[in-house]
């Protein structure tokens, strides 16, 4: 079991899911893929399809329309999953957020439709809070932390 | 020449990685890709200057900043997962209590939790006649001083007198009881003093 959680810790794997953002916040998250930030040398592989994937990162606020596809996408990646939410809109809807009444085109925060487990503000974060955050999610799947 | 070149600039390049080191501990000068002294972080509230006066909450185009009148006390809180690092606040707040900082290591587990609110709380006045409480006591000062400071001179030390008094009451018990207190404006026009 120790040999699997430690697997799991060298190897996660991510699907990116960008549901209706600004593309800031996935600018940064492509720049900690490419060679300057370098998430790799953790371990950390993007992967196209949810299925293969540990890490789910998600950026953007999510329209309504989008919502269906989240937790469908949500229920494809297999257990055990860790949930990531870059940036301010997609952990707390940003600028697009309204008390009443609610916007009517955006569902908001990500919570509100699948559970998140960390969560990374900022508009859009630095690359560095992102591999902060994204070494945390790999601890959380290891349930090393 | 060419050839040689080619080697001279591959050793050079081979040398010196260009990937960050990040969460390093060994060499910590080289942890940061790079942080400006102008690089857009959460602001940062100071207590002492901060008088209540809500401009932030107004300003604020996100929602992040918003403030609450509980009881005895004037909440000013700061979601921090909704700021966007626009500064507007920063820029109209008229005391210079905000100021920018370039903290951005801002990982959250627990949404709801005290990590994710910045607070401050400040008192507020109750009305002498009535009981019920308004507006913060900072911002009551800040105002009065600010006044005085650009009132006519001549007339400087009566408003101060007349100003002391109509602190302690509410807007409507202050309406009701001018003119009982000598604290109505219009007696200004019956003292015959130009303001």
């Amino acid at each position: 079991m120790t040999i699997f959680k430690k697997a799991r810790a060298y190897s996660p794997w991510i699907y990116h899911l960008h549901c209706g953002g600004c593309n800031g916040c996935d600018i940064e998250f492509a720049a900690c893929l490419a060679p300057r930030f370098d998430v790799e040398r953790f371990g950390f592989l993007l992967v196209a399809s949810p299925r293969h994937a540990d890490i789910l990162v998600v950026t953007g606020p999510v329209p309504k329309q989008y919502a269906p596809m989240v937790k469908r996408v949500y229920e494809q990646v297999p257990k055990p999953k860790v949930v990531v939410a870059i940036g301010a809109c997609a952990c707390s809807g940003g600028v697009w957020y309204e008390e009443d009444p609610a916007n009517y085109a955006i569902v908001g925060s990500v919570d509100q439709l699948i559970p998140v487990d960390i969560y990374i503000p900022g508009c859009p974060p630095k690359p560095e809070a992102i591999i902060n955050g994204l070494i945390q999610a790999a601890l959380q799947l290891a349930e090393i932390k | 020449m060419g050839l040689l070149h080619f080697i001279k600039v591959l050793t050079e390049r081979a040398a010196q990685p260009i990937t960050v080191n990040y969460p390093s501990k060994l060499k910590p000068e080289k942890t940061y890709s790079q942080v400006p002294s102008t690089l857009r972080g959460v602001p940062e509230r100071d207590e002492e200057k901060c008088i209540g006066c809500g401009a932030c909450a107004s300003m604020c185009c996100g929602r992040a900043t918003s403030y609450e009148d509980v009881n005895g006390e004037r909440l000013i809180k700061l979601f921090i997962p909704r700021c966007t690092f626009c500064y507007h606040c920063v820029e109209i707040c008229p005391q210079g209590a905000l100021s920018p900082s370039t903290k951005f290591e801002l990982l959250l587990r627990d949404k709801g939790g005290e990590e994710a609110y910045s607070i401050v709380s400040h008192k507020r006045i109750a009305c002498k006649n009535c009981g019920t409480f308004f507006a913060p006591e900072k911002l009551v000062d800040e105002a009065i001083k600010r006044c005085l400071e650009n009132i006519d001179p001549s007339v400087r030390e009566h408003v101060r007198k007349d100003l002391e008094k109509a602190k302690k009451l509410c807007a409507n018990c202050r309406k009701a009881l001018s003119v009982n207190l000598d604290i109505h404006t219009k007696k200004y026009i019956w003292l015959e003093v130009k303001p």
